[in-house]
């Protein structure tokens, strides 16, 4: 994947120049020797949350090769070489993350406890550095964009999943299904937007060329609420039915939703409303020519 | 564009797409028939039209006032998804219209089947 920003101006951004590289070069003399002590007690740290017996009590070679990756993670960040493939490199521990949809929390924690441990690692040799304060701070600069490359890829690929998810659930939300011989049937259920309003439409009328429905029963009684522009849309969708030679009924009216469309002023038109889905069906099969009394008596008590 | 008379209704069918000129023919054949052939419904069989933009469908709501003037009515059949969700998207007046899927359906409502 390209990088959106280039990698110049994110340097810029994080104030990483030139002479912090060459400060995290010269640190990683000193502090490469150190990586086997810090990933221990970065790991003896871990230990003590409950991410660690989530992702490592069952796996003790996931174990081995998790701080294998991650000495070689710390090797080219004291490599410091910032090019492609620096946040290549970093873009795939993001992407390792995501997968096991480790919380960033415990990502973040871990990379300030490495910031701290490293740190204090390299006050411990402060002898052996010139300017060691400096160089304190150029490597926590480095680690802050080291976790940031690494989060961001971590919320893009959870971005991508939930856009994922809900274009199924969009899909699955809209069921047009056929209940009768050229009898449609529409439950709508949750909150309408107009992008689902869009899609309603569309399922509808493919589904009324597809089975040359008569009637097309839109349930509303599961609608969490109704304001002008969803009220326009429905009606809208009725029109469209109409067009093609089908009725629209719109069933499951609650005293509510009547109440705001009268109040609101829309204009229902022509369009057949009912407060229970039982009359709009009723309604339906009268249209289709269903004789009423081939559907036996067990209807409503007329005394 | 062909038309069929079957009793008292005419069924005018066009073709993939509206020209001025079938919209002409249309426009003389309809009321021609309504004025001295004894139909009393146009039957608009569109299935065929593939795009309808909104100038022709007003010439079309046009050409069914013309023929309610003279004293018929008119049915439009056969309109697909595509058409129908453009013309509402763009809030054509619709009202009034009557509709059908099928040829089949429009000559069961209007009782015209053997």
């Amino acid at each position: 994947m390209p990088l959106r920003t280039p990698i110049a101006e994110i340097l810029a951004k994080f104030q990483i120049e030139p002479a912090d590289l060459s400060r995290v070069r010269a640190a990683g003399e000193v502090l490469r020797a150190e990586l086997p002590a810090h990933i221990g007690s970065f790991y003896d740290w871990m230990e003590q949350h409950r991410e660690y017996k989530l992702y490592f009590a069952d796996h003790p070679s996931r174990l081995a090769r998790v701080k294998e990756m991650q000495m070689s993670h710390w090797h080219t960040f004291f490599d410091a070489e910032l090019d492609e493939r620096w946040f290549a490199a970093r873009r795939h521990v993001g992407g390792v993350h995501a997968h096991i949809d480790l919380p960033h929390d415990i990502y973040f924690a871990g990379m300030s406890m490495s910031g701290k441990s490293l740190v204090d690692r390299l006050r411990r040799g402060a002898s052996d550095i010139a300017d060691a304060n400096e160089t304190a701070n150029s490597l926590i600069k480095l680690v802050f964009l080291d976790t940031f490359v690494v989060i961001e890829e971590i919320s893009r690929i959870q971005k991508e999943k939930i856009a994922a998810s809900s274009k199924t659930l969009l899909e699955m939300s809209t069921p047009v299904t056929p209940i009768w011989e050229g009898i449609l049937l529409l439950p709508l259920i949750g909150i309408i937007d107009s992008e689902r309003t869009q899609d309603v439409m569309t399922k509808t009328l493919d589904r009324i060329a597809e089975t040359r429905a008569k009637v097309f029963v839109l349930d509303i009684s599961g609608v969490a609420a109704m304001d002008t522009a969803v009220a326009n849309q429905l009606i809208k969708i009725t029109k469209a039915t109409q067009l093609m030679g089908c009725e629209t009924i719109i069933s499951g009216v609650s005293p509510a939703i009547a109440r705001t469309l009268v109040e609101l002023g829309v204009n229902i038109g022509e369009v057949r409303t009912t407060s229970t889905l039982r009359d709009s069906f009723e309604l339906a099969l009268r249209a289709v020519g269903v004789d009423r009394g081939l559907l036996g008596t067990n209807g409503p008590a007329k005394s | 564009m062909i038309s069929t008379q079957i009793r008292d209704a005419l069924v005018v069918t066009a073709g993939t797409e509206l020209s001025e000129q079938t919209l002409a023919g249309m426009t003389e054949t309809a009321l021609e028939n309504v004025r001295s052939n004894g139909v009393r419904t146009v039957i608009f069989e569109l299935s065929a039209l593939r795009v309808l933009d909104r100038a022709e469908f007003r010439e079309i709501r046009a050409l069914q006032q013309m023929i309610r003037m003279l004293g018929g009515s008119s049915v439009l059949v056969g309109l697909r998804p595509g058409i129908v969700m453009y013309l509402v998207e763009f809030d054509e007046d619709l009202s009034g219209i009557r509709a059908f899927q099928t040829l089949e359906d429009a000559l069961d409502a209007l009782a015209l089947r053997a």
